[in-house]
């Protein structure tokens, strides 16, 4: 729920951030907060073709997107998204984002994405930043600017649509980083509220490949339940919902070395307490691990690669385990090559979960893997083209006990993204 | 806008009495690949005044530094101007010169003396993409390597010569190598492996 609670509580941290910022706070212009530079926006029109099952959107099981139209091909044309973003610079070291976004089929037409204060001591070997409000924990390479969009693709990997889709907060984050030489360390800390449904898709769903990014309000349908679940968990779920007031962290940990490489350790744990309930959702204890990587390879070519780990349960202990308690793991490379103008992307994915209960009632296990190759090319100063082929191949029982389709499922799509921003 | 080196190559040719034992070092920087390198700083490791302070300019301009490296002789003054729709905020942590210009837009200029020979690594504290350097230096003999990697350095003091590479993402030990000439006018042909820099980590 977006209740006054949480109001309160953003409220606060974002005073909190002006009380920290103000003695050092210069005056700011008028341009810099209301002028065109203090905004981003962009529309994404989008062609689209793809077959087989019935998408996860649309209340099937489906990896992607979209998905067929009873199992025929089917070809789409929409505005996909619209995205708008404003970006004040109060003064130096204080800042703003707000950002809305449209999202073609979502619950709510329009919707705040992301609005955070952020504030950044001034240059010094050794500096610190924060930011408070609703914003995405930062785990996505493949994510960034003021609209939080992918960047080299349509379609971000399994790690990081899951992480658009239900990792969102409204946290507190303080970031500290240090020159050391030519190495540069940061460590990152934070806490939050408004993420407890985190799990939800990936137990009764599993892992899916989309560019659906959550909003504040909005709400995602879940696959056909299994019956043994389907009285303890409404047919949907929403993200943003806190039912329990306990507050969760994450921490991270970057180095970035001499040589063109930089990693990263990040640790989630939301602390959910897997009873506290709302409208038949339940709070979820979801904890993971993330690594990531990026490096050049030559003068054009970027590898990014990402490996997410962990497990999410819900409901009380109970002799025989928990109600639903899954682990889930995933992982992909990203190969990004320049190529003129244009950039040329392939990225492999892995995912997998395993379900740790009740089986033999909801079972929820999984087992997948996609392959992606992107082009995007300006064609304007003002916009870019992209054409995206998505392979993805999974299997997860559930589909045949609860929809009646074979477990095993592939799938393609093919899809062209038209990005016209300011 | 770049000023390059011709003022410091100028005041070369006439910083020294024995103009007639004068000569030209032509250094060309390429990469294993035969690629040119760009703004590499070749100095000459010489007994030389340096040349004459001036005044020059370092645009800000879509979200970049240019030029990236600029070459100074010690005591010069660099105007940083933002021809940006929007502010940026200059800054050098660097031992040579630290400095700080808080926020200033378009159209705006701010300036800063460099009073000590050195490496002043910039960057700009609103986009962090940005950065460039200066070099400033205490001899007349010093430029920087255009697009095609070339670099002359004229009226240097004629016999064997020593000069110092550096480039900021040169793979060698404070990103500097030594190179050496013999006498005369001269064509030295250098190799050199350059580090990638990191890509960057996305904002949030």
């Amino acid at each position: 729920m977006w209740g006054l609670r949480a109001k309160s509580a953003f409220c606060v941290l974002a005073a909190l951030s002006i009380g920290l910022a103000w003695p050092t706070a210069a005056v700011a212009q008028a341009d810099d907060i209301l002028g065109p530079q203090a905004f981003d926006g962009s529309i994404d029109l989008r062609a689209s073709v793809v077959g087989g099952e019935t998408g996860w959107l649309d209340g099937g099981f489906g990896k992607l997107r979209e998905g067929g139209d009873n199992r025929e091909q089917r070809e789409r044309l929409r505005v996909a998204a619209a995205n708008l973003a404003w970006k004040p610079q109060f003064c130096f070291n204080l800042a703003g984002l707000v950002s809305v976004i449209h999202q073609d089929g979502q619950s709510a037409p329009v919707d705040l994405s992301e609005a955070f204060l952020s504030y950044r001591t001034g240059p010094a070997p050794t500096r610190f930043s924060g930011r408070a409000g609703v914003f995405w924990p930062p785990v996505s390479e493949e994510h960034s600017g003021s609209t939080w969009q992918v960047t080299d693709s349509i379609t971000p990997s399994a790690v990081n649509s899951w992480i658009g889709e239900e990792v969102k907060v409204l946290g507190f984050e303080g970031k500290l980083e240090h020159r050391l030489g030519e190495h540069k360390l940061a460590l990152t800390a934070a806490v939050f509220e408004h993420d407890d449904m985190a799990g939800t898709l990936l137990t009764y769903r599993g892992w899916a490949l989309h560019d659906v990014r959550t909003t504040v309000w909005s709400h995602f349908p879940l696959p056909p339940l299994s019956p043994s679940k389907a009285p303890y968990q409404a047919p949907r779920t929403d993200p943003f919902w806190e039912t329990d007031g306990r507050v969760g962290y994450y921490a991270r940990v970057d180095w970035q070395t001499p040589w063109p490489l930089s990693v990263n350790l990040f640790r989630y744990d939301n602390r959910g307490d897997r009873v506290s309930g709302y409208d038949n959702q339940t709070a979820w204890r979801t904890r993971f691990w993330n690594a990531g990587t990026m490096a050049s390879l030559g003068n054009r070519t970027v590898a990014k690669a990402q490996v997410l780990w962990g497990n999410t349960r819900v409901g009380p202990d109970t002799p025989y385990g928990y109600p639903s308690d899954v682990d889930f793991a995933a992982a992909y490379v990203l190969l990004s090559r320049e190529l003129g103008a244009g950039k040329l992307s392939v990225r492999g994915d892995w995912f997998k979960t395993h379900d740790n209960s009740y089986v033999a009632s909801d079972d929820n296990n999984e087992y997948g893997w996609s392959g992606m190759l992107a082009y995007k090319r300006p064609v304007t100063r003002f916009a870019d083209v992209l054409v995206e082929l998505l392979h993805v191949r999974s299997e997860r029982p559930m589909r045949l006990a609860n929809a009646g389709i074979a477990p095993r499922q592939n799938q393609t799509q093919l899809q062209m993204a038209l990005r016209v921003g300011f | 806008m770049i000023r390059p080196s011709l003022p410091i190559i100028a005041l070369a040719a006439i910083a020294l009495p024995a103009a007639a034992h004068a000569r030209d070092i032509a250094v060309t920087v390429k990469d294993a690949g035969g690629h040119p390198i760009q703004d590499a700083v070749v100095t000459l490791d010489a007994p030389s005044r340096a040349g004459a302070p001036g005044h020059f300019t370092i645009n800000q301009q879509h979200t970049m530094f240019m030029p990236f490296v600029l070459v100074v002789p010690v005591g010069s003054t660099v105007d940083f101007t933002n021809l940006d729709p929007f502010r940026h905020h200059v800054y050098s942590f660097s031992q040579a010169k630290k400095f700080e210009l808080k926020l200033f837009g378009q159209g705006e200029k701010r300036s800063v003396t460099f009073d000590k020979p050195g490496i002043v690594a910039l960057g700009c504290n609103i986009h962090d993409t940005m950065q460039a350097f200066v070099r400033v230096v205490d001899t007349a003999f010093a430029a920087k390597t255009g697009k095609d990697g070339r670099v002359i350095l004229r009226g240097a003091p004629d016999g064997p010569a020593r000069m110092t590479l550096w480039h900021p993402y040169l793979r060698a030990p404070g990103n500097q190598l030594a190179v050496s000439a013999g006498p005369g006018n001269v064509a030295v042909a250098v190799e050199v492996k350059l580090r990638r820099p990191a890509p960057m980590q996305h904002d949030y």
